[in-house]
């Protein structure tokens, strides 16, 4: 007796250590090229006084990935005589040499920039890399194994194996900037890339995409896009990537059309509303909802995302309360 | 590291299925057939660690590992016995963001010889003591095809043992390691006192990080009492403090010297030559007290 249970522990240690979702393969020589500095890699013309370099462009997604309550800010280079083909509007291709960098702040102070630079023809041929500011934030040491509580915050910044597990989850393994995030609205003046930005980078003007519902709708849809559908969504391409994460991928929280055509039209022909409500989503009751139980969680195996935050989105899960006490 | 306590509540819930008390790194007391010369241990842990880790970006390491030990022994006389050990590590390691980075790691390797004979047997009380003397092989080392950071795995598997297993877990040392035990039989009972004075002369910084602040000979001398108490003939309760002093440790992570090791074990017995011990340990107090508990198996035969 003792002995089959024993036997029965240690086998379950061993499929444990076998199986842990969590786990991201090392991809060696990816971040190796890029430069060991950020100042050397094109972003600024002038690190001390912030001047962006030639054909840089700030950009923001009308919808942002939670990053435990950090500031961002995003920049996008294209090479020159190289644009952006934004003919499909669900899956832009980028020239290689695009850049894209993201800035974490706390308080005004600078802890990390990541690089996703353009390496190859394919698709895939991306390297990602942070890169790490110093106490005088004169500039960033590039840090392919991340680093723990920068700059004695709780910001962690993340090894450059670790980027692919989001980014691998788009065939282009680009997010946060798409037609989607983007666009112009009906409803809204705002759009995340300038007049001259979007010349420049874009071969085509950017395209007025709404996000269906009103207001609270768009909130939600729009929230559970850009921080849930990098992993979860049908447009295969997670599979195809082989990311670490393994995610159920009978859901998505996609707002794009490459499945269906009327996907953007209402609230109820949403990737999201077709694959989560009823499942992981109950409607009018955002207690007993699964998606809020883990987005309300932290710890391994109790929260969403699993990686990449330490606390919780109140603002974000309120939101989604709201859509789905209303539901 | 927020996904520790979830590991943390499942190695628990693990260990104590297995072990009402738990676990130790050597035989609390190794099982005597004089008539049978060959004595092969297969000796495992599984836990979870946060521990000191001594690099610039990366203050702590945390994972989860899975610990193999492959004990061999041959007893050329009753006093005298030769012996091997080899370590093997299966680490599953944190990354910043959460994800997880598997990685494999080889301790050293370990031969060693041992002397024992009986010191008295007045009335009831048997009293033995013995001596070790065991040399490593430098052959700790990463999987450095796929190392993010180097030494990350042993570092985890050292913390597991408390710190008490330097010899095996401590990459780039030559370890030699003399040790003393003495023991004694009291009817049920059984009580014993070991001593190994861990010398680590670095031979090489190959498999550490680079910003590491490595020293040329480290000294990690390690003190453990050990009680059982034999309730049938087949199954036995062992409780065993153990305390290491990283006096001089062989990388300078900068935490206090001193790591008590709280060990508990139950020990089922098959026959005369086959014995399971299903084992639970977790330092108290120092680095890594409330943030490293393991738990294990170990399989003992004798032929």
């Amino acid at each position: 007796m003792s002995c089959h249970l024993s036997l029965c522990g240690l086998a379950s240690a061993i499929v444990c250590l076998a199986c842990d979702p969590r786990v991201c393969a090392d991809q060696p020589g990816r971040a190796t090229a890029l430069p060991e500095r950020l100042s050397e890699t094109g972003l600024f013309a002038n690190v001390a006084q912030q001047r962006l370099g030639s054909r840089v462009f700030a950009y923001t997604p009308s919808y942002a990935l939670w990053s435990d309550g950090a500031d961002k800010r995003r920049w996008v280079y294209v090479p020159a005589g190289e644009q952006v083909d934004t003919r499909d509007p669900d899956a832009w291709q980028f020239p290689e040499g695009t850049k894209l960098w993201k800035e974490f702040s706390h308080d005004g102070v600078r802890l990390e920039t990541r690089l996703l630079q353009k390496v190859g023809p394919g698709s895939a041929d991306w390297s990602a890399v942070a890169y790490v500011w110093g106490v005088d934030q004169k500039d960033a040491v590039k840090a392919p194994y991340g680093a723990v509580n920068a700059l004695g915050t709780a910001h962690d910044v993340p090894a450059s194996g670790e980027c692919f597990a989001c980014h691998d989850g788009r065939a282009n393994r680009v997010l946060g900037f798409s037609a989607i995030q983007l666009a112009r609205r009906t409803y809204d003046d705002s759009v995340g890339l300038d007049a001259e930005g979007s010349a420049i980078v874009l071969s085509e003007a950017l395209p007025t995409l709404d996000v269906p519902g009103i207001q609270s709708q768009r909130a939600a849809l729009g929230y559970l896009h850009a921080n849930c559908s990098h992993c979860h969504n049908q447009s295969g391409s997670a599979a195809a990537a082989g990311k670490c994460l393994d995610p159920n991928q009978s859901l998505s929280f996609e707002l794009d059309f490459s499945l269906r055509s009327d996907a953007l039209l209402s609230v109820g022909t949403t990737a999201t509303y077709r694959t989560a409500v009823g499942r992981v989503i109950e409607r009018g009751k955002p207690q007993d909802s699964k998606l809020v139980q883990l987005m309300a969680g932290r710890g391994a195996f109790r929260q969403m995302p699993p990686i990449g935050t330490e606390q919780v989105d109140e603002l974000g899960l309120r939101a989604l309360r709201d859509w789905i006490g209303a539901l | 590291m927020t996904w520790r306590a979830r590991c943390t509540g499942g190695l628990l819930a693990w260990a104590f299925t297995l072990c009402p008390i738990g676990a130790h790194a050597e035989p609390l007391a190794a099982p005597a057939y004089p008539s049978r010369p060959w004595h092969v241990e297969l000796d495992s842990r599984f836990g979870t660690s946060t521990s000191p880790y001594p690099t610039t970006a990366f203050p702590e390491v945390s994972g989860y590992a899975l610990l193999f030990n492959l004990n061999a022994e041959f007893a050329f006389t009753p006093q005298l016995k030769a012996g091997a050990r080899w370590p093997l590590v299966l680490a599953r390691l944190e990354q910043p963001a959460g994800a997880l980075y598997a990685e494999a790691a080889w301790g050293n390797p370990e031969l060693n010889l041992t002397f024992e004979r009986p010191l008295g047997a007045p009335g009831e009380l048997r009293l033995r003591g013995g001596t070790r003397l065991a040399v490593g092989l430098p052959l700790a080392e990463d999987d450095t095809r796929a190392s993010q950071l180097e030494g990350r795995a042993l570092a985890l598997a050292n913390a597991l043992e408390g710190f008490g297993e330097p010899e095996l877990y401590t990459p780039g040392v030559l370890p030699i390691t003399p040790a003393a035990l003495l023991e004694l039989d009291y009817r049920r009972w059984q009580f014993a006192a070991s001593l190994k004075l861990p010398l680590l002369p670095r031979v090489s910084d190959a498999n550490l990080p680079v910003d590491s602040p490595k020293r040329p000979l480290g000294f990690v001398p390690v003190l453990e009492l050990r009680a059982r108490l034999r309730l049938f003939d087949w199954l036995a309760l062992g409780a065993a403090p153990r305390l290491t002093m990283r006096a001089v440790a062989p990388v300078d992570d900068g935490s206090p010297p001193l790591q008590l090791l709280a060990i508990g074990q139950i020990e089922f017995r098959f026959g005369p030559t086959l014995q399971l011990a299903a084992l639970f340990q977790a330092p108290v107090g120092g680095p890594l007290g409330g943030s490293t508990f393991a738990g294990g198996l170990r399989l003992d035969a004798s032929f």
